[in-house]
C-alpha cells in the first residue's frame, strides 16, 4: 500500500522540481500534480469487469514571461518531460491578462475529502467487487423478470495533489472517491457517490430500491397527458444539477460575462423567490470542494442566488481580474470539454457544491394531479448554451398521479422542452427532502415543462 | 501506408520494447496470458475562447499502459498503469494479480488470434514533425485566418464572435503479449474545430464546424495562415449561417403535423453512429443492451432498413464507397489489440449482416476479430467505432444532386449539423445546427432554428428513400462510451431521405 506520507513527498517532489527547473527563465509558474490508483467493477449484462488504475500522474502547468503565459501538461512521473514541456512552452506564450499566479500560503496537508476506508479498499480489489455484486443481485433480486438488464459501476479511488507556485508554499491535498452506479434497461438509473465508502447496506439499498421504485406499467406521452402539452412537473435534483452546471452556469460564470456572451449582473432576478443557491468550493466531505481551486485560490463559501436575486458572479482568477481588478471566487477549475484530459484544459471557471435550500412540500406533492417526475435526459450536453433552451429526449421518470407513482416513462417515447432561465423564474414548489449527488446538495422542484 | 514495409519506428523504442518485454515476462509467471499497450501522444494545440484569449500549447504529453492478465478458467483483469518502467509496470501487475484470485471462472471468455502476427510495424511518418518542427506559428496564423473570417462576416449590428480549438498530434503505440506478438503505428491526426457566435443585442445564434483527418494540420492552414480552398468556403459559409439564424424560425406544429419528409445533410448523419452503430457493438449486444440485437447476436428486427441502407465501420470511403487506409479522422492500420483493421459491414439490403468486434467478442461469437477493440489512454479495450458510415450500392435510389433527390417531397426539411448526440437502448438524440424548408420538390430559403432530431432505433432506417451526391466521413467527433472518448466519424451521401414515421421524431426549442 501507498502510504500517505510517501504518497505526498512523491507528489510534492514532482512539482517543485518542475518549479525550481524553470525558475530562472521565468517571471512565475504554477505546477499541479495529481497521482492516483482507482478500482472499479464495470456491470455489463452478468458480466462484471475489473479495471484497476495504478500510479497514474497528470501535471498541469502555467509559466508567465514578459506578461505572456505559456500552458503545457503531461501525464507520467517524469520530471524531465514535465518541465521539458513547459520550457518549450515558452516560445509560444501569448499575451494574457492574468498577470501573476496565487501564493500559496503554508497549510497543513489538507484531508477534507478523504476516507481512510476508501483509501483501504484500494488495496482489497475482492471487497470491491463483493460490493458490486451485492449490488447487481439486490436489483435482481427484486425484479419481477430475470431478464432484466443492468448496468453499473462500482468504483473507489484516491488521489493526491501538490500544488506549487514561484512564490509561497506548496500545497499538498488529498481525497477520496466511492460510487456507485446502476442502470435498469438503459434507461431508468440511480447512484451514490462521495468522498466515503460505499457500504454494502448502501450498495443493496440502491440496487433494490431502483428497481422496487418502478412501477411495472409503461405509459406514453398521448396515453398519461392525452398529448404533447405543458405541465407542471417534478424535477429531480440529479437533473437539476445537471441543468444548473451545464445552463444556468453559462449565464452566472464571469468568464462567460466578460466574454459577452452573458449580460448578467449583481442585482438581476434570475429565478423565483423561493430559488436561492450556494455555491461552496471549499466543502467538505463533496467531490466538488477542495482545499483551494485548480489556480491556487482558498476554496469557498458564495452566495450565487438569495430569493430570487444574482448575488454574485462565479470567478477564476483571470475573469475577475479583467472584469473587476479582484479577487477570485475561488471558482477557477480545470473543466475539460469533448476530447481534453482534465490536466490539458484551460482553466474556466466551474461550479463547486452547490447547495440549494430545503422548502416545506414533501415532494411527491409538489405537483397536484396527473404530471411526470423527470430524473434525467439525454443528451443536455447539445441544450442552447446561449438561451438556456433544452429540447431532450426523457431518460428515465416517472408518471405520478396526486403524488402516487403510478407508471413509468415509456422510454425513447417522451421528450421535454423548456428554457431553464425561464423555469427558474417560474419554480412553483421546492421539496422539505433534499439529495445529496457527491457534488451538489439539492431539493426536488417543480416547474412548467412542455412534453411530447 | 498500410501495406508499406517502411513503416516509422515510434520513437524510444529501444527502451519501451524491453521494458514491455520485461513486464510480459513476469507476468507470464503468475496468469496464463498476458498482453499490453501502451500509447503515447504527443500534441500541438491551440484554443482560443469567445473572450479573445488565446493559449498555444506546443507540446503536451500524455501516455499510459494497460495490461490485460489471463488467469486459469477465463479468468481476467486489466490494470491501467501511468508510467512503461520496469518497476511500475511489476507493481501494477502484482495489484492485478491480487485482483484476478478475486475472479470467478469464466469458461466463455478467450481472445481470438491476432491475424498475421509476425509484422511488427504500421503507420505513417510525420511530416514536419511537431516534436521536431515549432509548430506554434502554424496555430497562430490559423487563430488569425478565423479571426479575419469572423470579422468579414461582422456587420454594423451584428458582431461574429469565433472560437477555435485546433491540434495536431503524433500518437504512438506499441502492443506486445506473452505469446511473442510485438507491433507498432505511429500516426499523425490533425483537427480543428471553429465555432461562429452571432451577437446581435440579446440573441445569440452559433454554428460549429470540424474537420480533421489522418496527417498533420498542413491539410488545412499553411504557415502563413492561407486555408485550404474547401474549409475557406466551408468556414465562410457557416460563419454566415450563424448571422443568418439570428432571423430563423422553427417550423410551426402545423409544419411538424404535415411534414413529408426529413432530408440529412452528411453534416447530420450523427444518428447513424449513435442510432445504428453502438447497438451494433458486440460488447454491447452481449450485456443486453442493444434493442436490434440479441445477447446471443440474433437479429431482432428484420429487416432494419429499407432495401437500400448498407452501412459499414471501416477506413474513410471514398466517394464511391471504397475504404482509403489512409483516411478517416477515426481510422488506424490496428486497433489496441494489434488486430489489423478492416472492414465491418454491419447493414445490407436493410438487415443486419455483422457487429463490431474486439478479441474477446470475436471469441465469444465464434468469428473473426474486425480490429474495434479500442481504449483510451491506458483504459480497458473495449468496442468502439471508426469511420461509421451509410455506404449504399449504386442504382436509381442515389442520384447526384439535391434537386434531384426532393422530386416528390411535398413538406420537408433539410437538416444540417450537429452539436452531439445521445443514445439510449430504445433510440438516440442529436441537436441539428439549421434547415432549410422544402415545399413541392424545391428547396426554399426559409432558415429553420436549431432542433432535436430524435429517432428510434428499431425503425428508423425503414423509410430511408435515396441518396444524393458522394459519400464524405463528415461528421468529425469524439465517440464517449463508459469513461472513455475516441476520435470517430461519421458518414454518408451528402444528402439522405427519410419518409416521415413514427420512429423519427423533430423538435424545436421553446
Amino acid at each position: 500500500m501507498t502510504s500517505m506520507n510517501v504518497a505526498f513527498a512523491s507528489v510534492r517532489a514532482l512539482a517543485e522540481a518542475v518549479r525550481a527547473r524553470v525558475a530562472a527563465v521565468t517571471d512565475d509558474v504554477e505546477v499541479r500534480v495529481e497521482r492516483a490508483d482507482q478500482v472499479s467493477y464495470a456491470i455489463e449484462g452478468r458480466a462484471l469487469i475489473p479495471e484497476l488504475q495504478c500510479d497514474t500522474w497528470r501535471v498541469a502547468m502555467r509559466a508567465r514571461k514578459g506578461g505572456r503565459l505559456a500552458i503545457a501538461a503531461t501525464t507520467g512521473s517524469s520530471i524531465d518531460d514535465a518541465a521539458g514541456a513547459l520550457l518549450r512552452s515558452l516560445s509560444a506564450a501569448q499575451p494574457d491578462a492574468l498577470e501573476d499566479f496565487a501564493v500559496l500560503h503554508e497549510t497543513p496537508p489538507d484531508g477534507r475529502g478523504w476516507d481512510d476506508a476508501v483509501a483501504a479498499m484500494i488495496d482489497r480489489p475482492a471487497q470491491v467487487r463483493a460490493l458490486a455484486v451485492c449490488m447487481a443481485e439486490a436489483a435482481r433480486a427484486a425484479a419481477a423478470s430475470p431478464e432484466v438488464v443492468l448496468d453499473g459501476v462500482l468504483k473507489v479511488g484516491r488521489t493526491w495533489r501538490a500544488m506549487a507556485t514561484a512564490r509561497g508554499a506548496t500545497v499538498l491535498s488529498a481525497s477520496t472517491v466511492g460510487s456507485a452506479f446502476l442502470m435498469v434497461d438503459g434507461n431508468e438509473w440511480d447512484s451514490l457517490s462521495g468522498t466515503a465508502a460505499p457500504t454494502e447496506q448502501d450498495v443493496r439499498s440502491l440496487g433494490r430500491e431502483l428497481i422496487v421504485g418502478l412501477p411495472p406499467r409503461e405509459v406514453t406521452v398521448a396515453e398519461w397527458l392525452g398529448g404533447p402539452r405543458e405541465v407542471t412537473v417534478i424535477i429531480d435534483p440529479r437533473l437539476l444539477e445537471s441543468l444548473l452546471r451545464s445552463l444556468f452556469l453559462e449565464r452566472v460564470g464571469l468568464d462567460r460575462v466578460v466574454s459577452g456572451l452573458s449580460r448578467a449582473s449583481v442585482g438581476d432576478v434570475v429565478g423565483s423567490p423561493i430559488f436561492s443557491l450556494f455555491d461552496d468550493s471549499g466543502a467538505t466531505a463533496s467531490l466538488a470542494g477542495a482545499v483551494i481551486d485548480d489556480e491556487g485560490v482558498i476554496g469557498q463559501r458564495k452566495t450565487v442566488v438569495e430569493r430570487g436575486v444574482l448575488r454574485t458572479l462565479l470567478a477564476d482568477r483571470r475573469s475577475a481580474k479583467v472584469a473587476w481588478g479582484g479577487a477570485s471566487t475561488g471558482n477557477g477549475f480545470r473543466l475539460p470539454l469533448m476530447a481534453e484530459d482534465a490536466s490539458e484544459a484551460p482553466v474556466r471557471v466551474g461550479m463547486g457544491h452547490l447547495d440549494m435550500p430545503e422548502g416545506n412540500t414533501p415532494r411527491m406533492k409538489l405537483a397536484p394531479g396527473r404530471t411526470v417526475v423527470l430524473t434525467d435526459l439525454l443528451g443536455i450536453h447539445s441544450a442552447n448554451k446561449a438561451t438556456g433552451a433544452f429540447n431532450n429526449p426523457v431518460q428515465g421518470g416517472v408518471a405520478v398521479e396526486d403524488g402516487v407513482p403510478v407508471a413509468r416513462l415509456k422510454a425513447g417515447a417522451w421528450s421535454a422542452t423548456g428554457n431553464f432561465h425561464a423555469i427558474l423564474r417560474a419554480l412553483s414548489g421546492v421539496s422539505a427532502e433534499r439529495m445529496n449527488t457527491g457534488t451538489a446538495t439539492l431539493p426536488w422542484v417543480a416547474a412548467p415543462v412542455r412534453l411530447s | 501506408m498500410l501495406n508499406s514495409h517502411d513503416a516509422p519506428v515510434p520513437r524510444g523504442d529501444a527502451a519501451v520494447r524491453p521494458a514491455l518485454e520485461s513486464a510480459l515476462r513476469y507476468a507470464r509467471t503468475k496468469a496464463t496470458y498476458a498482453d499490453a499497450v501502451y500509447e503515447r501522444v504527443f500534441k500541438c494545440e491551440v484554443h482560443q475562447l469567445a473572450s479573445g484569449q488565446r493559449m498555444v500549447k506546443p507540446a503536451s504529453v500524455k501516455s499510459a499502459v494497460q495490461i490485460r492478465l489471463v488467469g486459469e478458467g477465463g479468468r481476467q483483469v486489466g490494470i491501467k498503469a501511468g508510467d512503461a518502467n520496469v518497476e511500475t509496470l511489476r507493481t501494477a501487475i502484482d495489484r492485478g494479480v491480487e485482483a484476478l484470485a478475486a475472479e470467478p471462472a469464466d469458461p466463455g471468455f478467450g481472445l481470438a488470434a491476432i491475424p498475421n502476427p509476425t509484422r511488427e510495424r504500421y503507420g505513417i511518418a510525420p511530416t514536419d514533425d511537431p516534436r521536431d518542427v515549432d509548430l506554434t506559428p502554424r496555430l497562430e496564423a490559423l487563430a488569425r485566418a478565423v479571426d479575419a473570417l469572423a470579422a468579414a462576416g461582422s456587420t454594423s449590428d451584428v458582431r461574429v464572435v469565433p472560437e477555435l480549438w485546433a491540434w495536431e498530434q503524433v500518437e504512438e503505440k506499441w502492443i506486445a503479449d506473452t505469446d511473442g506478438v510485438f507491433k507498432t503505428q505511429v500516426m499523425t491526426i490533425g483537427f480543428v474545430q471553429v465555432v461562429f457566435r452571432a451577437l446581435r443585442g440579446e440573441q445569440q445564434a452559433r454554428t460549429r464546424v470540424r474537420f480533421g483527418d489522418v496527417g498533420g494540420l498542413a491539410q488545412y492552414v499553411d504557415v502563413e495562415g492561407r486555408l485550404a480552398p474547401a474549409v475557406a468556403q466551408e468556414l465562410a459559409d457557416e460563419r454566415d449561417v450563424a448571422v443568418r439564424l439570428l432571423d430563423a424560425r422553427p417550423m410551426t406544429a402545423e409544419e411538424l403535423t404535415a411534414v413529408t419528409h426529413y432530408v440529412l445533410h452528411k453534416s447530420a448523419l450523427v444518428f447513424i453512429h449513435e442510432g445504428l452503430g453502438h447497438p451494433i457493438e458486440a460488447d454491447i449486444v452481449r450485456s443486453g443492451n442493444s434493442a436490434i440485437v440479441s445477447p446471443a447476436g440474433v437479429a431482432l428486427v428484420s429487416p432494419l432498413g429499407s432495401a437500400v441502407v448498407r452501412i459499414i465501420d471501416s477506413a474513410a470511403p471514398d466517394g464511391d464507397g471504397t475504404p482509403v487506409a489512409d483516411k478517416g479522422f477515426g481510422t488506424e492500420f490496428i486497433d489496441d489489440e494489434g488486430v489489423e483493421v478492416r472492414a465491418a459491414e454491419l447493414v445490407s439490403g436493410g438487415h443486419i449482416v455483422g457487429m463490431m468486434h474486439s478479441r474477446e467478442t470475436a471469441h465469444r461469437f465464434g468469428v473473426a476479430p474486425t480490429g474495434n477493440g479500442f481504449s483510451e489512454l491506458g483504459d480497458r479495450r473495449i468496442v468502439r467505432m471508426r469511420n461509421t458510415v451509410l455506404c449504399p450500392e449504386r442504382g436509381e435510389h442515389w442520384v447526384d444532386s439535391l434537386e434531384e433527390l426532393l422530386r416528390g417531397v411535398t413538406l420537408g426539411v433539410v437538416l444540417h449539423g450537429s452539436l452531439g448526440g445521445a443514445v439510449s437502448k430504445e433510440g438516440m438524440s442529436s441537436s441539428t445546427q439549421y434547415g432549410y424548408l422544402v415545399r413541392d420538390g424545391s428547396l426554399t430559403g426559409e432558415m429553420i432554428l436549431p432542433g432535436n432530431f430524435t429517432a428510434l432505433t428499431a425503425g428508423c432506417l425503414k423509410t430511408v428513400e435515396g441518396y444524393a451526391g458522394p459519400i464524405d466521413c463528415h461528421g468529425v467527433g469524439f465517440c464517449g462510451k463508459g469513461t472513455q472518448l475516441r476520435r470517430v466519424t461519421e458518414g454518408g451521401p451528402t444528402f439522405v431521405r427519410l419518409g416521415a414515421s413514427p420512429w423519427v421524431n423533430l423538435t424545436f426549442e421553446a
